[in-house]
């Protein structure tokens, strides 16, 4: 349980989106609540190079950089 | 237990700590900037995860441009404390919903996975060989070379740069008419 496996990036993941998730249900500020978008995005991007990392390839990389830095505005 | 492992739990907490303080906050700037701390810890688990480029990409674009974003709404917007009130009206529905969404996740993903190849905890990393080589178009094989992220881009995902180029020419266009001031007969053009 101590090393770190690829389970362990995916639960961060999880845990970063459910956090997000939380905080786009208990906000009323739209400002605020899209920061909390911003964090599941976050959550999701883990996941992804995660996936990236252990299949081999760069497809996870490039949806990445696609949704998060290219048009992530 | 070895440096990765310390280093990883640190930056998971770091990033989880950060998005919890993040949704609980009091005031919107410093939900930005728990934010902001959330967001360096993520880029570090990048770099945990050998995506050196992405890394550096969340660090400037995400924690440089999209939070300082943010962080302009704030004050042009004048957004105060006031405005961090945390809907506690219907935390029932809110709870019972989250839950829902949350069990929803946990059997897409039980039953949708192949079965055999499912990860568990005993699963370990896969070996990456850093080949400057060109690797075949359709297979790309994971690499820390920019290069490799390069050649993906102007083969593999070919289609999809051109048509974010053109999402941003619309966008760009879009900005330009919105932001046009209207009733001024002079121009230089």
């Amino acid at each position: 349980m101590l090393t770190v496996t690829p389970l362990h990036f995916l639960i961060l993941a999880f845990v970063l989106f459910g956090i997000g998730f939380l905080g786009l249900l208990i906000r009323r500020n739209i400002l605020l609540m899209l920061m909390s978008l911003e964090l599941m995005l976050n959550g999701i991007n883990v996941a992804l190079v995660t996936f990236s990392r252990v299949g081999n390839n760069l497809d996870g990389g490039i949806f990445v950089f696609f949704y998060h830095d290219g048009c992530g505005f | 237990m070895n440096t990765v492992d310390i280093l990883f739990w640190i930056f998971a907490t770091l990033s989880v700590g950060g998005g919890l303080s993040m949704i609980l906050s009091r005031h919107p700037v410093s939900a930005a900037m728990f934010m902001i701390i959330s967001l360096v810890g993520v880029a570090a688990l990048f770099v945990l995860l050998e995506s050196f480029f992405l890394a550096v990409l969340q660090v400037l674009v995400y924690a440089g441009a999209v939070m300082v974003l943010f962080l302009f709404i704030i004050m042009l917007l004048d957004v105060g404390p006031g405005a961090s009130k945390i809907n506690f009206s219907n935390w029932k529905t809110g709870l019972i919903g989250f839950g829902a969404s949350c069990l929803l996740i946990f059997l897409l993903s039980a039953l949708l996975s192949p079965g055999e190849d499912t990860l568990s905890f005993g699963q370990s990393w896969t070996v990456i060989n850093n080949s400057t080589a060109p690797a075949p178009v359709d297979a790309l094989v994971f690499s820390t070379d920019i290069s490799a992220f390069g050649y993906a881009l102007m083969t593999k995902y070919m289609l999809p740069v051109q048509i974010s180029g053109f999402l941003l020419l619309a966008a760009m266009i879009g900005v330009i008419i919105l932001s046009k001031r209207s009733g001024t007969p002079s121009s230089n053009s």
